[in-house]
């Protein structure tokens, strides 16, 4: 694992905590911003209600709008738990190992899990995300709760800055290196791709993202990348086609780490 | 150098929205809509000004975080401010159209000193995100009789 060289994980982890510091009051004010905006959707919303705006036939819609609203929240919230629990990962401290080296996760059924989550935000967008490929078993060495994480991050992305009505696809494959390969391919506003790398890091957003909506946290790649990289010890890249306007997000999780 | 057309148009019956996640904000057109008030969302800055130079609006919300998209600021190019918050452009653009400033809101989700000094200079009104009863308060106030409804609650038990 790679908690297991104490000296290279503990400069890891100052390395971060300097990075976080740098990014920190953007970040922090984007985090607010994107919390707040969907708690204040749910806060108007409630007043209509009490005040009579919405008549009796109008509010189970509203209030499951509601809790869309409020599951964007926690999931953001979440992502700043799974930073935290990222720090878990690289601890050099013995008595968590057990915990770490237990973990499997069971890919096809993580990935659907993730895709309920967004169900009723990708059917409003016209828009379908399918994994190809249910049946095979791919077993991957990590707890699912982080597993899970990357690819909610992942489809959360899509669901922002995807075109509507169109169906993203999920492929999962075996490379010549026997690396695990997941891509989820479809079309996006997309981004430079001289900003490709930039947009796993902690607090970037990229150019077009920002002319579609001005502020997101800016964390939730960055997690992705910090489970893949350096948890797995795998790779998360993501490429973009103009003529095509077709986005690749393309995990790698290197042999040894995934079983069949 | 260009400056903000001034439209001939007014209706009075009318709100624009600047957001660009209207999503979080249809509790408010629902409010509007239900007291007759015609609501236009944009959702950029660049949007925001071709929809203040087709027509003067009875109000307006407008978000502070919202993108440029195409539109490219020739005054305040380098207030931190306005870098910060480019809403603040929309704001003074309707201002420079002779709004009156107890017309036009300031809505975001921050609250600092940096906004509030630019709020002064600008003469508007501003409220932060999560207190939707004020806002409406303050809108209800903006409303002229004939377009203000009572909502049915308040309605209930009048003859």
């Amino acid at each position: 694992m790679t908690g297991s060289n104490s000296s290279s994980s503990d400069s890891v982890v100052t390395e971060e905590i300097n990075s976080s510091r740098d990014v920190g009051p953007l970040f922090l004010a984007n985090f607010v911003h994107q919390v707040v905006n969907p708690l204040n959707g749910v806060i108007g919303t409630l007043d209509n209600v009490t005040d009579g705006t919405y008549k009796s036939e109008k509010i189970p819609q509203k209030l499951n709008a509601c809790r869309a609203q409020l599951e964007q929240c926690v999931s953001l919230i979440r992502n700043l738990a799974y930073l935290s629990d990222y720090f878990f990962e690289i601890s050099t401290k013995d008595t968590l190992k057990p915990v770490r080296e237990l973990g499997v996760s069971v890919l096809p059924q993580v990935i659907i899990e993730a895709l309920q989550f967004f169900q009723i935000g990708a059917d409003r967008k016209g828009m379908k995300i399918e994994l190809l490929d249910p049946a095979t078993q791919y077993k991957v060495h990590l707890r699912p709760e982080l597993l899970k994480q990357v690819f909610i991050n992942c489809f959360d992305n899509w669901l922002k800055y995807g075109l509507k009505d169109q169906t993203v696809e999920i492929l999962v494959s075996v490379n010549s290196k026997k690396d695990l390969i997941v891509k989820i391919v479809g079309l996006s506003i997309g981004f430079s791709n001289v900003e490709a790398d930039n947009i796993f890091e902690l607090g970037f957003r990229a150019k077009n993202a920002m002319n579609r909506v001005a502020q997101g946290s800016g964390i939730g790649l960055y997690v992705c990348r910090q489970i893949i990289e350096r948890t797995l010890g795998g790779k998360i890249s993501a490429e973009h086609r103009v003529d095509q306007q077709k986005t690749t997000f393309r995990i790698s999780i290197p042999e040894g780490k995934w079983q069949l | 150098m260009a400056t903000v057309k001034v439209p001939a148009t007014y209706d009075a019956a009318s709100f624009l929205i600047a957001d660009d996640e209207p999503e979080h904000l249809e509790w408010l057109i629902d409010y509007l809509e239900a007291r007759g008030v015609k609501v236009e969302v944009v959702i950029n800055v660049e949007q925001a000004i071709k929809a203040i130079e087709a027509k003067k609006f009875g109000g307006y919300v407008i978000d502070l975080n919202i993108p440029l998209a195409g539109w490219e600021p020739y005054v305040n190019k380098t207030n931190p401010a306005y870098e910060h918050y480019q809403g603040l452009h929309i704001i003074q653009m309707v201002r420079t159209q002779g709004n009156g400033g107890a017309k036009v809101i300031a809505y975001s989700a921050h609250f600092n000193e940096q906004i509030t000094a630019e709020i002064k200079t600008l003469y508007c009104e501003y409220f932060v995100k999560g207190r939707a009863h004020e806002l409406k308060n303050k809108i209800d106030g903006l409303l002229s009789p004939s377009v203000k409804t009572p909502p049915a609650s308040k309605k209930a038990g009048k003859p």
